[in-house]
């Protein structure tokens, strides 16, 4: 536990007072962004992130009796992010976010919100709110009490609350609902009134635990891009919790993908896409094709691995040599003869008509065993060396002839197409 | 009528259910009945029905003794209620919200009181009494004994009721409150308790009742001067039913009647319709 986030923890619970304070004075939501609540002036609305991290974990485990939800997590949320937590049921993103909301606490490491340790101070001190999964409205109160709830409970001056109230409800986007109860709203309407009852606190980190799960594609859709309009708009920092690839990949600037407690990788979207770091990245988000292979040799660019389909050609980023330090986000390169896994996406293999010329560098033979017609694309199942692959060939343009089942077509893709896998 | 097929087997049979509600509700309610009748009886002795009169009604306010019994019978259940309600909800919050050793072992024991028959309570609590009155003569048989008596019966029923109730509440609710800044005071008070209410409502309303109808319980810890209805009622028809007491009585039925719709209502949940 650092010391200094100890002497910091007084700050914690003045924080909200100066906050109202000076948010008091300001006209529009707009401008009570991160930055106003944080006096650092210059209320700028960028959606470009701050160097400034808005929440650090590190090393957070939970365990409830014998199960263990999260396992060692660290991690770093910038301002005015949204980032993604991305993983199947069970993976304790949930927790996580629990963790981070102070209803859980974690039983070792800890996490720091706006550089301030947060071990030990209870949820109404963080300057998070929540948006649950179950919107958890209050079902005796109106809309309208819904939204002030937060402000009423921190005492504010009824004019005040009305203000914001008014604010929030024009932010999401509810109209002539303030004296409906929760049970009379749509789902739809209930998140947007879940949003608007965290948003009027204006908090440093928004919460979201699966906000759009329970609502149908179309309504999820439109929501996802109201969402994040209001997150660039507001400079907000979001940490969203989703089992959604697509969600996460639409809405977030980072996500982090989670597995059984621990979090496999950090990335943005297209990071985690196209250089998976582990199997169950590369998997979990979209399809993929793994191939096993022996490292044979390597340059300062290019790693060469010997598989069933040939010689393999890899773009390498690590350093040239065993011996050589290491960059802090680059890899030691295998050693000769050392079994590792190649990753490649089915929309980068490239097909053309086998006509019997010579094979060159990731280049291969293979039997089309089964073609699917998807729209805008063709799906294949190809066999080659007893291996199953998966290639998608979109319709750019030249109108070919899709390939038949029995056909066998020569394979090709680039070196940067393939991927080092850790694990 | 119907004029269908076979109206005959259904048109009979429609009457024979009927028959048989008015012969269920004739054995549930026509001695309560007999009482409203006989309180308007002028016969002074006997059942035999001598004419109609309201007398009976009009000497009630006269007699001292059971104006005395019904102010003790109501503040007896009124603070009885009142200490087992805010007893058992706190009982009921703290065991479902919070666990502590023992608290299992606390919840398997709560519906131990319902069942034990009321007469081996009310021998205990004789023990007890016995004993505190060497304590405190305030401790002896009498008012004091009687709440106490009444809380020990009330409060384990009203934690099973207001438990039963906690147990349909969303934790995220409470959850959601803290998140937005509320005290667990505050999320208690503004979003626990509204929730519960309709709960609180139903369980006092039990124990109100049950409170106001014991006679075991009352009897075994009574005291000089801490006479109750059920008390009084007893005594005066261990010396002959007079008419008064069936005056009495039909002014209770009225009273149950009142206090049986009175609950519908509170059970009733506005908040919760669809």
């Amino acid at each position: 536990m650092p010391p200094e986030g100890r002497l910091a923890t007084p700050s914690v619970s003045a924080a909200p007072i100066g906050k109202f304070v000076e948010c008091a004075t300001n006209e529009d939501v707009q401008s009570l962004s991160v930055d106003g609540i944080l006096a650092e002036g210059g209320a700028e609305t960028e959606p470009e992130p701050c160097a400034l991290p808005a929440v650090e974990c590190w090393n957070l485990a939970r365990r409830f009796g014998d199960v263990t939800a999260l396992d060692g997590v660290s991690l770093t949320v910038y301002r005015g992010e949204f980032f993604s937590l991305l993983g199947p049921s069970g993976c304790g993103k949930t927790t996580l976010l629990r963790l981070l909301a102070g209803l859980d606490a974690p039983n070792s490491g800890y996490i720091r919100l706006l550089g301030v340790d947060m071990t030990g101070v209870p949820p109404q001190q963080r300057p998070v709110n929540t948006v649950f999964q179950s919107y958890a409205l209050f079902p005796h109160l109106t809309v309208y009490e819904n939204v002030a709830f937060g402000l009423r409970m921190k005492r504010l001056p009824e004019p005040m609350v009305e203000r914001k109230v008014r604010e929030a409800l024009a932010l999401t986007r509810i109209h002539g609902l303030e004296q409906r109860k929760p049970a009379e709203l749509s789902g739809g309407q209930q998140q947007r009134v879940a949003l608007a009852r965290a948003l009027v606190n204006e908090p440093a980190v928004l919460l979201l635990d699966e906000p759009l799960g329970a609502l149908d594609v179309h309504l999820r859709k439109q929501l996802q891009t109201e969402l994040r309009q209001m997150q660039r708009r507001l400079g907000l920092t979001f940490i969203h919790v989703t089992h959604d690839q697509e969600e996460a990949f639409t809405l977030s600037d980072r996500i982090a993908v989670m597995r059984a407690g621990r979090i496999e990788q950090v990335g943005t979207p297209r990071q985690l896409y196209e250089q998976p770091r582990t199997r169950f990245v590369a998997q979990f988000l979209g399809h993929c094709n793994l191939i096993d292979g022996t490292a044979v040799g390597w340059s300062a660019d290019r790693l060469l691995v010997q598989t069933a389909l040939g010689l393999m050609e890899v773009a390498w980023t690590g350093s040239a040599s065993p011996t050589l330090p290491v960059a802090a986000d680059r890899r030691p390169p295998p050693t000769r003869g050392q079994q590792l896994t190649l990753a490649v996406r089915p929309e980068r293999i490239r097909m053309r008509p086998d006509q019997g010329a010579g094979l060159g560098v990731n280049t291969f033979r293979a039997v089309v065993e089964e073609a699917l017609y998807l729209g805008a694309s063709i799906e294949y199942r190809l066999r080659s060396a007893g291996q199953l692959l998966t290639v998608l060939e979109g319709r750019n343009g030249h109108e070919t002839v899709p390939y038949a089942t029995g056909e066998q077509v020569l394979c090709a893709f680039s070196p940067t197409a393939l991927t080092l896998l850790d694990d | 009528m119907k004029s269908s097929g076979l109206p005959n087997v259904s048109w009979f049979r429609g009457r024979l259910a009927t028959a048989w509600a008015v012969v269920v509700y004739l054995f549930l309610y026509a001695p309560l009945a007999m009482i409203l009748l006989q309180s308007f009886n002028s016969a002074r002795y006997g059942t035999k029905w001598h004419g109609f009169t309201t007398q009976w009604y009009r000497n009630l306010p006269a007699n001292e003794s059971v104006w005395e019994a019904c102010v003790n019978s109501l503040w007896l259940a009124g603070s009885s209620t009142l200490v087992a309600t805010a007893l058992g909800t706190a009982l009921a919050y703290g065991l479902s919200r919070h666990w502590f050793p023992g608290s299992d072992t606390v919840l398997r024991l709560l519906p131990l009181t319902v069942f034990i028959p009321d007469i081996l309570l009310g021998v205990a609590l004789l023990l007890v009494v016995g004993l505190l009155q060497q304590v405190h003569a305030v401790l002896g048989p009498g008012m004091t004994a009687m709440l106490i008596g009444h809380v020990t019966f009330q409060l384990p029923l009203v934690a099973l009721v207001v438990r039963a109730r906690m147990a349909t509440l969303d934790p995220a609710l409470e959850e959601a409150a803290m998140d937005l800044g509320a005290t667990r005071w505050q999320t208690f008070r503004h979003v626990t308790l509204p929730l519960l209410q309709p709960g609180i409502g139903a369980a006092a309303l039990l124990a109100f009742t049950l409170s106001l109808d014991d006679f075991i319980v009352s009897f075994c810890t009574t005291g000089p001067g801490a006479t109750t209805l059920p008390i009084w009622i007893y005594a005066s028809a261990k010396r002959g039913l007079s008419p008064e007491v069936h005056a009495l009585s039909s002014v209770l039925v009225m009273a149950a009647v009142a206090l049986t719709v009175a609950l519908r209502l509170v059970q009733k949940k506005p908040w919760f319709s669809t």
